[in-house]
């Protein structure tokens, strides 16, 4: 097996690069190491179609060599496309896109999102329940509105991404810097306790703050964003 | 062996709830375990829905049987897992390799054809079908080039499936597709096929390009005409369930079934299994 062994190795080491072959437009190495690259350029253009745009074709298929190089680890391809993200974290390259950490999130959490199953039921609306963000919601602080194709100025938002199971569909909601403490304050308390840490916080009267949380709850709830610990 | 019967066709995702809304279904179906596994929430209803009324196959592209490296543990535990689940018998992959040193190119490579590859193939199969508790079925991969090789592909294919004890897999296009790239007579091909060794066929599209001389296997084209002939003549001899497999370029289930169609008429004509 030791020449079988070799001879599988350099075939994969010239796929993987980009040395020079004889005559490559009959060259049959040339069509196996173009049907890589294509397999990549399609599969990592589908999951992540702005960021492509935005980087230019000449830089993706030069990233793309690059990542085909340096070697996919995951036999899921669909998974490959997050090693490709954290391939361009850490590539000199792509220094200068400020707003690649967000757009890298914002693209691959709607696909994360779409391939998930759930098993989570929606939660009904009580005082005295601990509720927690559910597998089918995703929050970040963004430092570009990526989402509303801002790439320039940086500009600190929060966003949930989240599953919608009518539609079957993600969708994203921007949300204010209140709603996000409180979603924080209740992975670790009950929506009481939450609303009079925010009240103190915001200084603020909690009856008022009562009647505008249970409207944000009840919705997020509706929508499965939130649930309850209990049901995990 | 065969719980299957008459005709398949391949399940995919861009046509699924036409699927379930088809009165009159294909025989059985085909399924690749890697875009299953982790079947998500928009599907998961319609695609239970099919696999509890529908015989199937399971058919994988990330085994890399030939790899000169042992079989990887954890992603053999996923398929046999997604296989007990919902209770398929028969799974299949490809006779290449796609993975080497831990990496993956997500295609199907050539192997070296030689004796001792036929052991080494053949002991990993054996390994992979005492760890899945069941047969695993080959198939003979298209390839556009032969990086080393001391015996004809057939005898190859041959020997793997009797040192093993498995079964075949015959891809029809894919002998079609060889023959032409590599210059043998397919009909001389398939005729030294065993036909008890074969549990099923596979029919399917492919690119031509007449410049370079070479037949692409896309999966991705409606089933040429001599391909169709070489299905029909191969069925003589080989009677065994037969099924399409269309990957890319997925054109409407109503497209697709017109070949099923015809599919099925050359099947009855034959009288196949």
């Amino acid at each position: 097996m030791k020449t079988e062994t070799a001879v599988m190795k350099r075939f994969v080491q010239i796929i993987q690069n980009d040395e020079a072959l004889s005559n490559p437009f009959r060259n049959r190495l040339q069509v196996y190491r173009d049907m890589v690259h294509f397999r990549f350029v399609e599969t990592i253009e589908n999951i992540y179609p702005i960021l492509c745009k935005k980087l230019g074709p000449q830089l993706v298929h030069e990233l793309i060599r690059e990542f085909i190089a340096k070697g996919a680890k995951n036999p899921f391809i669909v998974k490959m496309s997050q090693e490709f993200g954290d391939f361009l974290r850490h590539n000199p390259k792509t220094k200068g896109y400020g707003f690649l950490e967000d757009l890298l999130w914002f693209e691959y959490s709607e696909l994360d999102l779409l391939n998930r199953d759930f098993n989570e039921v929606k939660a009904g609306f009580d005082w005295n329940t601990h509720y927690i963000l559910s597998s089918s919601s995703l929050i970040r602080n963004l430092s570009y509105k990526v989402y509303t194709g801002e790439f320039e100025s940086p500009c600190i938002a929060s966003l949930i991404l989240y599953y919608n199971f009518d539609e079957k569909r993600v969708y994203f909601e921007e949300i204010t810097p209140f709603a996000q403490q409180l979603i924080e304050q209740l992975q670790s308390m009950t929506l009481e306790g939450a609303v009079s840490v925010l009240a103190q916080m915001y200084e603020l009267d909690t009856k008022v703050l009562r009647e505008s949380v249970e409207t944000l709850v009840k919705k997020w709830c509706n929508q499965r964003i939130l649930i309850k610990l209990t049901e995990v | 062996m065969n719980t299957f019967h008459g005709c398949g066709l391949g399940l995919r995702r861009e046509f699924l709830e036409d699927f379930i809304s088809l009165k009159k279904k294909p025989d059985w179906i085909e399924i690749t375990p890697e875009n299953w596994i982790f079947t998500p929430h928009r599907y998961r209803e319609s695609f239970e829905q099919i696999m509890g009324s529908l015989p199937v196959v399971a058919h994988g592209v990330s085994l890399s049987i030939g790899s000169p490296e042992p079989i990887d543990k954890s992603f053999l535990k996923e398929i046999k897992a997604f296989l007990d689940r919902y209770k398929i018998e028969h799974y299949s992959e490809h006779l290449s390799f796609s993975s080497l040193g831990g990496v993956q190119t997500y295609e199907l490579l050539p192997l070296p054809m030689t004796r001792s590859m036929v052991m080494h193939i053949g002991d990993k199969i054996k390994r992979v079908q005492d760890f899945l508790q069941r047969p695993l079925i080959l198939e003979n991969a298209s390839y556009y080039l032969a990086p080393y090789n001391e015996m004809h592909e057939v005898d190859f294919i041959n020997e793997i499936v009797q040192y093993a004890d498995t079964k075949l897999l015959l891809d029809v296009n894919n002998v079609y597709v060889n023959g032409t790239n590599h210059g043998f007579d397919p009909d001389d091909y398939i005729r030294q096929i065993p036909p008890s060794r074969v549990a099923y066929m596979h029919i399917a599209g492919h690119l031509e390009y007449p410049d370079e001389v070479l037949l692409l296997d896309t999966h991705g084209e409606a089933i040429c005409k001599k391909v169709w002939k070489l299905l029909d003549r191969t069925l003589k001899k080989i009677n065994v369930p037969v099924m399409i497999e269309r990957d890319n370029n997925i054109p409407p289930l109503k497209e697709l079934m017109q070949e099923y169609k015809k599919l099925s008429k050359i099947v009855a004509k034959r009288g196949t299994k």
